[in-house]
Parts: C-alpha cells; sequence; structure tokens
C-alpha cells in the first residue's frame, strides 16, 4: 500500500520513517514497500531489474549534479533518475553504521 | 549432417560477446557498457560446422524496451532455437537468474554458463553449482569468458548432449501456477508447441499486449480474482514470484561475505566525485588527444610525410631535425622520367597516387593511439560513468546521458557511433542522438583537424583538435536545445541503466580492436583514396579539351613547373562554387579547397588526399592563406566537420532513422550548421584582415560577385544567430524569471533550486494522486 503520498519531500529520514527512495542519503538504506507510477512502460522495467515489493536497496552513489542517483540492489548497481525514483515508496532501514 | 542452432543470451555486460568469441575463436567487439552488441551475431562453435551460435544483444527480461532487445526476444521466440546458453554474471545472481526463470519457459533447453568464476573470490561470494543446478532443473558449468576456464567443458557438454532437458520448473505460488497451468491448458488446443505455449501462458496472465489475443473473458475475471488477494496487478505478481524463487535459490546455494570497500567504489570516489568529475572527463579527453595528436602525431607525422614526398628536415615538437631523405614518390618520379617516361606519368606517380595516399596513411600513428585509447575507455567501464554524471545536463537539452557513448564511440568512426544509439530507450532522444553523432570528429576527419590544428597553434595542435573535439558537443548540444523547442509535445524520459564494476581491459581484445579498425583505415586509404586521387588528378591536369595542363618539369629546383592547373576542369567547377566560400574561407577565393571540402562528401579523407594533389604534394605551400589566416584554417575545420558525413555514415543514419523525412531534415541540419557556422568564423577571419578584397582571376579588384556572396552569407547567418538566441532566451533565461516568481509566491523552500524540486515533486504526486484514486482507498496505514 502507498503510505507517503501525502507528504512533500522530506529531508532526514531515519529509521523506520516512510518516504520515497528519492529522499534517502548517501548510504542510507530502505526497503521498498510500492509504486505508484503511471508509466507502465517505466514500471514494467523497474519490476525486471528488481525493483519489487520488499527489496532492500541502499543508496550508493549519488551524480556530481545530483541526479542521477546509484544505488546498489541485489547484489548489482543501478542508476536511475530522482523523478523515477520518486514514484517507489520505501521504508527506511538505517544506513550502513547502523543508525 | 544438421546444424543445430545455439542462441546466446544472458544481461548486459554479462560477457556473451566474449564467451562467443571464447567459443566460435571469432574476434567480435568487446566492451564494457551495457549494449557493445546491438545485432545478433553468427559463428560456428570450434571444431565442426555443425553448431551454429547466435550472439544476442544484452537483455534483463524478455519483455523488451529497447530496438536490440526487441532482436534478442524475437530470436528467442521465433527461431526457437534447439539449445540457449544462458550466461550469467555469478556476482549478479539475483538479478540473472530472473532472466533465467524466463528463458525456461521456452520450448528450449537451456545450459546456465555462470561467468566471472575468476572474480567471485575477490567478491566475498561462494556459490555451490551442483546445489545450483539441482535446484533449477537446469545444468550449470562454472566459466570465465576471460580467462578461458571452463570453456572447453561448455563446448564438451554441448557436442556431447549431456545437458539437463527442460523441466520446466514451477516457480510461482500455488494459486497463480494453477491460474497459469489452466491458460496453458487452453492454449495447447490452439498453439504448436514451437510457439512456446508455456511462455505464452504466463504473458496472456500479465495481460501483454502482443499475447492479447490469446485471452478470453473467463481468464480475465480469474486473473482480476488474483490480484484482489494479493493486491497488486498481474505483471507485479509474476515478476516478484519470479523475483521470489530465484532468492530463495540464492539463499540456498551462495553466501556472500562482508567485503571492504571495493577498488570501484573506491575509483568512483574520485571519477564520481562532485567537484572532480567533470574535470577529469575533460582531462581524460584532453590527455588522449595529446597523446595521439599531440605527442605521436608531432613524432611521426613529418618523418611519414618525409618517406613518401622526401624531405630536407623534419620537425618533432618545436624541434627542427635535419632529415635528407628523397622520398618514395621523388624517386619514383626520377625513374619514370630516367626510363624515358613523360613528365605527365611521373606527376600522376609522385603528385597524384602517392602524395593523395600517404597525405592520408601519414596520420596512421596517431590514429593507431586514438584507437587504443578508445578502446581502453570502452572495456574500462567508465563509459557508463560518463553517461551518468552526465545525464543531467543532457537531459536539459533534451538528450539522455546514454547518448554521450555514441559521441564517444563516434570518435573513432560514425558508423558503430550512430548503431549503439540503439541503446538509447527513448524514440526522440534516440534519432536526435543518430542525428548528431556524426558532428563529433571522427578518425577520418582526424586528418584535417590535425594537419590545420599544427598551422594555428604550432606544437600545440593537439590542443585545437581537443578544441574542435569540444566545440563539436557544444554545437550537438545547441542543435539539440532547437530540437527540443521545435517540438511541442515533451515526453517523460528516463535513465535507467546498470553502472558495472571497473575492469582492467583485456589487452587482447583491445590491441585486436584496434589491428581491425587499423586494417579497415588501410584499405580505404588503398581503395576509396587510391581511386579518388586517380580521378582527382585527371580532373585537375586535363582541361575541358583533354590536354595536359600539369606541370611540364619534375625538377623541384625550378622556379616554375610549367603548370596552369587553374585552367584544368575541377578548377573550371570549383571557380563557380568557390564565391559562395569566399566568406568561409576568411575573404579567400581558393577553388582547390572549395573542391577538396565538397570531396569529403564521398570520404573525409578524401579532403586531405585532395589538397595534397591539388598542391603537388606540399599543401601549406599550396594552400598559404591556411597559415595566413588562422580563422580561415579553423573554419575549414568546422565546415569539414559539421558537414554532411561520408556515405557510410550516411547509409547508416538512414537505416537507424528508418524514416525518409527524419533523413532528409539530418542532411539539412547538418548542411545549416557547416556553412553557417564556417562562414561565421571565417568573417572573423575576413575581417581581421580588414575586409581586403579577394583576388579573383578575370574579375579585377572591383569585384561585385564576391560582395553578393557576402550580402547573402550575413542575411542568412544573421537569420541563424537570432534564432540560437531565442532558443537560449526561451530554454534558460525566462523560464527561470516564471520560476522565480511562483518560488517567492508560495514562500516553502526558498527560492530556485529548493522550490524547483518542490514543483517538481508535486506534479509527479498529482499524477500519481490522479492514478491511485481509485486504487487504494485505504492509504493511511501510519
Amino acid at each position: 500500500m502507498s503510505i507517503p503520498d501525502e507528504h512533500p519531500r522530506r529531508l532526514n529520514l531515519k529509521a523506520g520513517d516512510y518516504g520515497h527512495l528519492s529522499d534517502l542519503k548517501r548510504g542510507q538504506k530502505a526497503i521498498v514497500i510500492d509504486f505508484h507510477n503511471d508509466n507502465a512502460a517505466l514500471r514494467r522495467h523497474l519490476l525486471d531489474m528488481g525493483i519489487t515489493k520488499g527489496v532492500v536497496v541502499e543508496v550508493k552513489k549519488i551524480a556530481p549534479l545530483g541526479d542521477p542517483v546509484d544505488i546498489k540492489l541485489r547484489g548489482y548497481e543501478l542508476a536511475l533518475r530522482r523523478i523515477d525514483m520518486m514514484g517507489i515508496d520505501i521504508q527506511v532501514l538505517g544506513d550502513r553504521y547502523g543508525h | 549432417m544438421d546444424t543445430r542452432t545455439i542462441g546466446l543470451v544472458g544481461n548486459q555486460n554479462a560477457g556473451k560477446t566474449t564467451l562467443f568469441n571464447a567459443l566460435t575463436g571469432m574476434n567480435a567487439t568487446v566492451g564494457n557498457w551495457p549494449g557493445v552488441t546491438i545485432e545478433r551475431k553468427e559463428g560456428y562453435i570450434k571444431g565442426g560446422q555443425d553448431l551454429m551460435l547466435v550472439d544476442t544483444p544484452g537483455v534483463y527480461s524478455l519483455s523488451p524496451y529497447t530496438d536490440e532487445e526487441k532482436v534478442t526476444r524475437k530470436f528467442c521466440l521465433d527461431t526457437h532455437p534447439d539449445l540457449i546458453i544462458n550466461i550469467i554474471d555469478a556476482t549478479a545472481l539475483e538479478r540473472s537468474l530472473y532472466l533465467t526463470t524466463q528463458l525456461a519457459e521456452l520450448n528450449s533447453d537451456v545450459i546456465v554458463a555462470l561467468n566471472m568464476a575468476d572474480i567471485l573470490e575477490q567478491n566475498g561470494i561462494t556459490i555451490d553449482t551442483e546445489k545450483l543446478s539441482s535446484l533449477l532443473g537446469l545444468t550449470v558449468i562454472r566459466i570465465s569468458a576471460k580467462t578461458g576456464q571452463g570453456i572447453d567443458q561448455l563446448i564438451k557438454t554441448i557436442r556431447e548432449n549431456k545437458y539437463l532437458r527442460n523441466s520446466h520448473l514451477k516457480i510461482y505460488a500455488e494459486d497463480v501456477q494453477k491460474e497459469i497451468d489452466h491458460i496453458e491448458g487452453d492454449l495447447n488446443h490452439e498453439l504448436e508447441e514451437a510457439h512456446n505455449p508455456k511462455f505464452a501462458a504466463v504473458k496472456v496472465f500479465e495481460r501483454d499486449p502482443y499475447f492479447h489475443a490469446l485471452s478470453n473473458s473467463s481468464t480475465e475475471s480469474e486473473v482480476k480474482a488474483i490480484e484482489t488477494t494479493y493486491d497488486m496487478d498481474a505483471e507485479q505478481i509474476i515478476a516478484d514470484q519470479r523475483y521470489d524463487f530465484v532468492t530463495k535459490i540464492k539463499s540456498e546455494c551462495c553466501t556472500e561475505k562482508e567485503m571492504p570497500e571495493s577498488l570501484t567504489d573506491k575509483l568512483d570516489k574520485v571519477f564520481l566525485n562532485k567537484w572532480a568529475a567533470i574535470p577529469l572527463f575533460i582531462l581524460i579527453m584532453a590527455f588522449v588527444y595529446f597523446l595521439s595528436v599531440g605527442l605521436v602525431g608531432s613524432l611521426t607525422s613529418d618523418f611519414i610525410n618525409a618517406l613518401f614526398n622526401g624531405s630536407e628536415s623534419i620537425s618533432i615538437l618545436q624541434w627542427e631535425i635535419p632529415f635528407s631523405f628523397k622520398g618514395l614518390g621523388p624517386f619514383l618520379g626520377e625513374k619514370i622520367l630516367q626510363a624515358g617516361g613523360s613528365v605527365w606519368a611521373a606527376d600522376l606517380i609522385q603528385n597524384g597516387l602517392i602524395a593523395g595516399v600517404a597525405s592520408v596513411i601519414n596520420f596512421l600513428p596517431q590514429l593507431i593511439v586514438l584507437f587504443y585509447c578508445m578502446a581502453f575507455l570502452e572495456a574500462s567501464g567508465y563509459m557508463n560513468r560518463i553517461a551518468f554524471f552526465l545525464d543531467k545536463i543532457f537531459k536539459k537539452f533534451g538528450l539522455s546521458g546514454k547518448s554521450i557513448i555514441p559521441f564517444i564511440v563516434g570518435s573513432g568512426c560514425s558508423v558503430p557511433g550512430v548503431m549503439s544509439a540503439r541503446t538509447v530507450e527513448n524514440e526522440r532522444e534516440r534519432n536526435l542522438t543518430i542525428v548528431l553523432t556524426p558532428f563529433i570528429p571522427c578518425s577520418a576527419k582526424l586528418p584535417i583537424i590535425a594537419l590545420l590544428s599544427s598551422v594555428i597553434f604550432p606544437g600545440f595542435g593537439w590542443v585545437v583538435s581537443l578544441s574542435v573535439y569540444f566545440l563539436a558537443i557544444c554545437i550537438i548540444l545547441l542543435t539539440a536545445l532547437i530540437a527540443k523547442h521545435l517540438r511541442k509535445n515533451q515526453e517523460e524520459t528516463s535513465f535507467i541503466s546498470e553502472l558495472p564494476s571497473y575492469k582492467w581491459p583485456s589487452q587482447y581484445y583491445a590491441w585486436r580492436e584496434v589491428f581491425d579498425k587499423t586494417v579497415s583505415f588501410i584499405k580505404r586509404a588503398g581503395t576509396v583514396i587510391f581511386i579518388c586521387s586517380f580521378f582527382v588528378w585527371v580532373l585537375t591536369r586535363f582541361n575541358w579539351a583533354w590536354q595536359y595542363v600539369g606541370p611540364t618539369t619534375m625538377d623541384p629546383s625550378a622556379s616554375n613547373d610549367g603548370s596552369n592547373i587553374g585552367a584544368s576542369m575541377l578548377a573550371g567547377v570549383g571557380k563557380v562554387l568557390a564565391f559562395l566560400f569566399i566568406p568561409a574561407w576568411g575573404g579567400n577565393y581558393s577553388w582547390g579547397a572549395t573542391v577538396s571540402a565538397l570531396q569529403g562528401l564521398i570520404a573525409k579523407e578524401q579532403v586531405v588526399s585532395s589538397l595534397s594533389v591539388i598542391a603537388g604534394g606540399d599543401i601549406l605551400a599550396g594552400f598559404p592563406f591556411f597559415s595566413g589566416n588562422h580563422f580561415a584554417a579553423y573554419s575549414f575545420i568546422c565546415f569539414n566537420l559539421f558537414s554532411v558525413p561520408c556515405f557510410g555514415a550516411l547509409a547508416a543514419m538512414k537505416k537507424e532513422l528508418g524514416s525518409k523525412k527524419a533523413f532528409a531534415q539530418a542532411i539539412g541540419v547538418e548542411l545549416l550548421w557547416s556553412y553557417s557556422l564556417s562562414t561565421l568564423i571565417g568573417l572573423i577571419g575576413w575581417s581581421a584582415t580588414g575586409w581586403k578584397t579577394p583576388e579573383i582571376e578575370g574579375f579585377g579588384n572591383n569585384a561585385g560577385a564576391y560582395v553578393v556572396a557576402t550580402w547573402l552569407d550575413g542575411i542568412l547567418l544573421t537569420i541563424v544567430l537570432l534564432l540560437v538566441l531565442a532558443v537560449i532566451f526561451f530554454s534558460f533565461i525566462r523560464p527561470r524569471l516564471s520560476r522565480n516568481k511562483a518560488a517567492c509566491g508560495c514562500g516553502e523552500e526558498g527560492h530556485s533550486k529548493g522550490a524547483r524540486l518542490l514543483k517538481d515533486y508535486h506534479q509527479a504526486q498529482e499524477k500519481a494522486a490522479k492514478k491511485n484514486s481509485e486504487k487504494c482507498p485505504n492509504c493511511d496505514k501510519k
């Protein structure tokens, strides 16, 4: 179910918070809980790349100009634009240092 | 003996082409960026003509997004290969096996080739191959395509048919599986085995539009019921359960150790650093040009010129070194005269054929270095990083970050550059990339650029060459911007790309690629350029009455060689066209430069070759205005850089664009840029001479025609400039003004950047809300 739709862009998400994939900072990990993307082809593509409900993602690298963002999931790294990441709902798990 | 068809299928960048080369002993291009292979390639597996191997473009799934991915889907579904070798990147097991679950639904047998076995250990991963095999119900063979480990075993297994038959695994949860089996049962009446009923059943369940005709209303209602139970749509259920299946397999046969920060991450801290990334990219390109055009070019070009055309001394970097050498051309010319041959025969050999071909071969050493640098960059994994950090800029101009890959590949040759544009998903972005790729200075344009660069900035010609590369990128972006504004509907595009790990390129493949490109360059010089040189010689040495007007003496010390090539046929044509180029050549009336530039339409190498034949060997002496007016030299470079590409590139563009209208537009854009840009630069050069009146034969000093030409150019340029300025204003300045106003009003997050993000965000939200309003009535769980 999508939860954080009404929220504006949220910064400083902490473990347990809900948000969008695009809100995460470098090093934060999160679990994907839903999509609300209206572009069928993009949605299909993301599913095929392994962004399904329950998958754990980590923001690894951010492009020098702030977009796109490189996320690690299922043992590999995938670059996505922020605008496409806004359609993916997540719950923050913490960062790699356990915060 | 029957030939069996074997498909090689796998994710992008999984090493398919390396394995293809290892299995067949052939030599196809290998790179470390997703999408190197854009068309299917065929070859026989070593040791016979009975096993036909087909290399396909990489896919992540059998639901395709780009044209080259459709090639793979079509191959798997329609040609029903006897066997599919599914190559798997062992370091990204889950994503790779996701494709395997789809392949296992086809009516072909599947062997899993577990690639990159050699780097598993350094990634802290161990995989139990036997267990993986039993869980998948497929034969799994551990290989390393790069080192050749396991390849023999793979070939042996295929030859001896010792692999497991496709047992069609049960992947899905019980209720879903039941429904799919049910659909399959229905389909079995309608479809033959060859049509992959199992695969079709899943596609019908997913409501794939391609399989829509096979669906019926009862199926539809049952799928709806399952969707309600899972609270997901059918597509999502299938993807979800495939990944669940794969994750389970992975947890049972694979262990991963926590590893310290990988080398790739360390390198990315530098190459993707916020401040250093773009300067580093520029530095890397500068280094490539310094090494090829600067260092190697200056070390070799005079020397090779001496070998063919003879010299007294050669200059290396800034130094002048005495080097007295007769040269092949003058040597042969002399021999012909000694043997009693006529002057025209000596001239044909010395100043026609040898000078023509030598002027191109001259640049071979620097091209080899350029080819190697490009092969190294392509194989290292850096290409995708460039696409990654330039995406944001390119997006603003209506291109994708992936467009940079054709632009870099295109610096070798436009043809593979144009073809690699297929990796760009969005059609509009792709077509734009195809049209713009030929603007990049390719290896055939390099001779023109390198030759004149050394005149413009003696000793530092590579700086000029580099400036030309970045000028090309600027013009590309500008054109893209104009195209963006000419089109009203702005569709949403996305950028989805894997970031592969860095790899130290295999020197074998890098040098093989250099070798192939070098051979094809020499072949062109020996065929196209050789023949063209001959025709140029004929056309410049004879007049319309077929009387010889070339030199009457071959003695280099003679003050006048007695030639009158100004009366030749080519000069006759050139003298008419040259009026159009008076402003472009900096106020110089030169039929030789004009006809040479126009020959670039056949092949860009032909431009220097033709200059050389017309000048009789020494281009800079024959065309003094290049050294006299640097703007004229730069404008000559620009005309050739942006003009219509060679026939080969045109054919590739036409094929990839697939529309005559788009193709015609592309040619128009190229002609417009080349003419207006070179005129603009030439006019600057002309003004620097104080608008000196060009010397035009038969017009005296009060020539009227050039004035007309200049006026026409002036009007044209004003229009182009106004257009460009308007586009810059409308795309950058005006939106910023209006945006700032809006931001001030709402007062939420300051002015520019935050507000813009917020606006984008709200737009995305509104769209999503519309879509979601019917789907999820009880949203607020938190």
